[in-house]
């Protein structure tokens, strides 16, 4: 197991490396540049003085080593072009937990709703109950998320005033994001839970543990659920991923202080060490749960620890 | 004669389908005695499967329908009017069932031992501790070497023969008083089919059980049936001990599964005997024998009417119109025209 988790470890930081190459050079062969939009109007010669500043006067290859160096040995990802004495470690530090809050309450109600209705559909097969979950499953699947948060604020926030609009801090402010955010994962879950679930009561063991005496709740209990439930930890992985980027536009929209808002800012800024900076930091999120996963997937399947505990 | 345990009368279960109404197991009669093994034998699709699950009411509820004038009666109780708590009790406990592919058959998610161990919990009211020492009781009598360590292993760790042994002990650790065994040995190769078949045969010794061996190798049935009955199609088309089945059989379908099976003496300039078309349709069945298309005997009469039971001894019975005194035999082998008279 531990020779598994190194393994996994050294593929995750050539990942890491990769990406920030990649990430750097694309970046940098963007058309536009940042200094031409924050001081487009300035003289000539203090635009060249700004552009040394950053280094961009330099040849990019020589650009990324320095940002290589520096990345490396102290950790930093750079000062903001747009926003001088901003730091991305500093944006990272500040509004993580923000976007992590939302992320995690809504993946948390994605997978236990998701596998309740799920299996709920999957044990009532051909009942009106299926019927019901179904039909809500493909609405809510096939409705981007952006359109349930403005139907939400309307009719919740705007008409019958239950919870805010918008704004940041108190407890009544996750509700209308979260909810918005958690929609689709629950009908994504609930339709992977039910085919999952339907499978594995055709299965030959279920027939053996029913000939065993099995009361049809055991069966489900001890039987159905933990083997269901294994395809559905292989998509927690991305999930968990998403969770810090998952919401992007809901950030906007509830304009809510978390890492999606600044990305997508800096995106259109063209702010290069910000861009950077936060795709490395979503890499490493995203490298890091799915290792997570790989040692989730082991604890819940006996055949993936025995294989990689003998390997 | 021995105390009649089991006793299947007028057993018929058909299947919704998309197609329609698949008649599937057509009035089936028969018996079951204390420490008995009575074989079920025939082709893919006749129905053997169906009717020992039946038995257990395994069947999905949703598409089965089993006719109400149908009756399985064990000790006298006809199991197809028990609740379904009733059912949950005699499962595992009184009657046990294994199945043919061990490689399917088994939670793969759940330790061996805990796989044993939860058919005595649910039926016995000891501990934990008591349930697990007898699991491994079971595991060592199934004769799997390193008991021990095997209760916590995986079925993924164990071999198919390995697998087939810690299903006979799931099935056997409540002692039950009759073993369904679909197919044991099917999925597994030649050699560790005897090694089960000896297993299963000690163990109904030990145990005093009856089985129900459900199976379309009769090589298999040789060396452990008492009894053997033949199904074609959902019905049963003849029966008999075991000696009058292998040397005197009476219906042409017996003799034909026979001939199916190579002999030990055969050349390989001979071909294998192979019996030529397949099992008819059975939302439609056809209405006199089912057999007569395939037949090499086969009647104007077969097509149109199903032939009556003909009484060769105490213990062998067939439905064949070749029995009747009209037929003409004058092309039908010697020795079967001899069990006529």
């Amino acid at each position: 197991m531990v020779k598994f988790i190194g393994k996994r470890l050294a593929y995750a930081v050539l990942t890491l490396f990769l990406i920030t190459t990649a990430t750097f050079f694309l970046v940098a062969g963007a058309p536009g540049d940042p200094i031409a939009a924050k001081v487009g109007q300035m003289p000539e010669q203090a635009q060249e003085i700004i552009r040394e500043k950053y280094g961009l006067d330099q040849p990019v290859v020589k650009r990324y080593t320095t940002y290589m160096k520096n990345l490396l040995t102290t950790g930093d990802f750079g000062e903001s072009i747009i926003y001088t004495g901003q730091s991305a470690n500093d944006i990272i530090k500040n509004n993580t937990l923000v976007s992590a809050k939302i992320g995690l309450l809504g993946l948390l109600f994605q997978v236990t709703i998701g596998i309740s209705l799920g299996m709920v559909a999957a044990l009532n097969r051909g009942k009106p109950v299926d019927h019901v979950i179904r039909v809500l499953v493909v609405l809510a699947i096939c409705v981007p998320s952006f359109v349930f948060a403005s139907v939400l604020q309307y009719f919740l926030a705007f008409k019958w005033k239950l919870v805010p609009v918008f704004g940041w801090g108190e407890l009544k402010h996750y509700i209308l994001p979260v909810a918005a955010y958690a929609i689709g994962g629950i009908a994504s879950y609930t339709k992977y839970m039910r085919s999952s679930t339907l499978s594995v009561i055709g299965e030959d063991y279920i027939i053996t543990a029913k000939a065993k005496g099995c009361t049809k709740k055991r069966v489900v209990r001890k039987h159905v659920l933990r083997n269901a439930m294994l395809p559905i930890i292989t998509m927690i992985g991305p999930s968990l991923a998403g969770i810090f980027a998952g919401s992007f536009i809901l950030e906007r929209m509830f304009a809510i202080p978390g890492l999606g808002f600044y990305y997508v800012k800096a995106v259109s800024d063209n702010d290069y060490t910000m861009v950077i900076g936060l795709t490395i930091f979503f890499a490493i999120l995203f490298v890091g749960s799915l290792i997570v996963v790989d040692i989730l997937y082991g604890i819940v399947d006996p055949r993936i620890r025995v294989a990689k505990g003998k390997k | 004669m021995k105390e009649k345990i089991l006793e299947v009368k007028n057993l018929e279960v058909s299947f919704k389908t998309y197609a329609g109404i698949s008649h599937a197991v057509r009035g089936i009669d028969f018996n079951l005695h204390k420490g008995e093994t009575l074989a079920i034998v025939g082709e893919s699709g006749c129905g053997k499967t169906v009717s020992s699950k039946a038995i257990m009411r395994l069947l999905p509820e949703s598409n089965t329908l089993i006719n109400e004038n149908s009756e399985v009666l064990f000790h006298g109780e006809d199991l197809l009017k028990k609740s379904e708590n009733e059912m949950v009790s005699i499962r595992g406990s009184k009657i046990s069932m294994i199945f043919q592919d061990p490689m399917t058959s088994l939670n793969p998610t759940m330790k061996i031992g805990d796989q044993i161990a939860e058919s005595i919990l649910i039926h016995r009211q000891i501990s934990k501790e008591e349930a697990y020492k007898e699991a491994l009781e079971m595991l060592q009598l199934v004769k799997i070497p390193n008991a021990e360590k095997r209760m916590k292993q995986y079925p993924f760790e164990f071999s198919g023969g390995m697998r087939q042994r810690a299903m006979i002990a799931i099935a056997l650790a409540c002692k039950p008083e009759i073993l369904i065994a679909d197919e044991p040995t099917t999925a597994l190769d030649v050699t560790i089919q005897a090694q089960i078949m000896e297993l299963i045969g000690e163990l109904q010794k030990e145990l005093d059980m009856a089985m129900i061996l459900v199976t379309h190798d009769l090589g298999v049935v040789a060396s452990v049936a008492d009894k053997i009955q033949v199904m074609y199609a959902g019905k049963i088309v003849e029966r008999g001990d075991v000696r009058e089945i292998f040397y005197q059989s009476t219906h042409p379908y017996t003799r034909a599964l026979l001939d199916s099976v190579p002999k030990i003496h055969s050349t390989n300039k001979e071909t294998l005997y192979s019996l030529k078309g397949t099992p008819p349709d059975l939302i439609n069945p056809p209405v006199g024998c089912s057999f007569a298309p395939r037949c090499e005997y086969g009647m104007n009469i077969c097509r149109k009417k199903y032939p009556e039971l003909t009484k060769f001894s105490d213990t062998q019975e067939c439905n064949c119109w070749l029995h009747d005194p009209r037929a003409d035999v004058r092309n039908l082998p010697e020795n079967m025209i001899r069990r006529r008279q």
